[in-house]
């Protein structure tokens, strides 16, 4: 059976496109043999393609490969902090903390306070939430006493020289890391 | 799609974290991903950008990659999506590269084609015209016709990629051509 030419032209994609099956292709050939209309669909149809396959790839700009690699570092360094060993540092910011509290003036001994002290106030506030019982406030309370009175002992020369020395250990074990992070800032 | 020439260990290497293997992967995809981006976007700084964070999405995403299915369909996918967004967000880089004041071919190499000057020059007309045209079609249209020229994917190969049924794939890439054609015949009236 002849083909028309809707239905010729609707298969010229396919034809074009190599994809197109066997006895159809045959059929297709056929009649763009014989119809000049649907041949000169078809050239045009070529003429697109052609020029859409041949066009040249474009060199990509020096140097995208190296701004790309240097992102790519940068996105996957990780934070200063995840490569600092935690224990040095947290001493010597424990230290800082404790100038920082015995620098206060005057700072006066505490005592904690007693439960009976704390009952009204603690009822006053409405504090109820679950798990946090009075026993526990008097527990942190008393916590907090205890290390203002130790610092207030210690002499201002002992906090700094321990402090000097912390801050000192935490530099010295993290020396590694600061080079690792300087090392891939440099690449 | 066309066998890569990645082998599946610098793929492997680079998903466990191998800067270099991932350098490999970038060095060998960055032409076909930057004439990709140019060809949706016409503009060879966004054409840049896009590289630049498709291939940091690759790097980001790399570790979901399922090492038993195909890179490349997996990785196309992601470009694409990440042109999709990239050109959703910036409509103001939809400009011919003709058009553009200070945009020239200078300092941008072209691979040589092997045909006299004259040849050139004809051909060169009609691609530019083409990749004009090609840049105001709308996008599903665009990125089926970049894709299916740039990378050689068969129907089934697009259908992966772009994540749609075979049929709408086919039924964009005939009525992008088809669009395309209309503007060549109207020009040779005119």
């Amino acid at each position: 059976m002849k083909m028309r030419c809707d239905e010729c032209r609707n298969l010229l994609h396919e034809l074009i496109d190599g994809e197109i099956p066997a006895e159809k292709r045959a059929a297709v050939e056929r009649h763009l043999a014989g119809c000049e209309a649907c041949r000169h669909e078809y050239e045009l149809l070529k003429a697109v393609d052609v020029s859409l396959s041949s066009e040249p790839l474009e060199q990509p700009p020096t140097g995208l490969v190296a701004s790309v690699m240097a992102n790519v570092r940068r996105r996957s360094a990780p934070f200063i902090w995840a490569e600092l060993k935690p224990l040095p540092v947290a001493i010597a910011a424990g230290l800082l903390l404790a100038i920082f509290l015995f620098v206060q003036p005057e700072l006066p001994a505490v005592s904690a306070p007693s439960l009976s002290e704390l009952a009204p106030i603690y009822a006053e506030a409405e504090v109820s939430f679950v798990g946090v019982s009075v026993d526990m406030l008097h527990s942190i309370s008393a916590l907090k006493a205890q290390l203002v009175n130790f610092i207030t002992a210690l002499s201002p020369l002992t906090l700094v020289a321990l402090t000097v020395l912390a801050i000192g250990l935490a530099i010295a074990g993290n020396l590694s890391a600061m080079r690792n992070i300087k090392a891939r800032q440099t690449a | 799609m066309p066998e890569t020439e990645l082998d599946r260990e610098t793929i492997r290497a680079a998903r466990e974290g191998d800067e270099s293997a991932f350098e490999k992967i970038v060095r060998f995809y960055t032409p076909t991903i930057y004439n990709m981006a140019l060809r949706m976007c016409n503009n060879r700084e966004a054409a840049q950008d896009m590289s630049q964070e498709i291939f940091l999405r690759l790097h980001s995403r790399l570790s979901r990659y399922d090492a038993s299915r195909p890179f490349e369909p997996w990785f196309f996918t992601l470009a694409v999506n990440v042109c999709r967004n990239y050109l959703t967000r910036s409509r103001r880089y939809e400009v011919p590269l003709s058009q553009i004041s200070g945009e020239s071919d200078e300092g941008f190499e072209r691979a040589s084609t092997g045909k006299t000057p004259l040849e050139e020059g004809a051909e060169s007309d009609l691609h530019q015209l083409i990749r004009n045209e090609v840049k105001k079609l709308p996008l599903p249209y665009r990125e089926v016709i970049v894709l299916r020229y740039i990378k050689e994917l068969s129907y089934e190969e697009l259908a992966e990629v772009l994540q749609l049924p075979m049929g709408t794939v086919k039924n964009r890439l005939f009525r992008a051509r088809e669009m395309l054609k209309q503007r060549l015949k109207k020009l040779q009236r005119e």
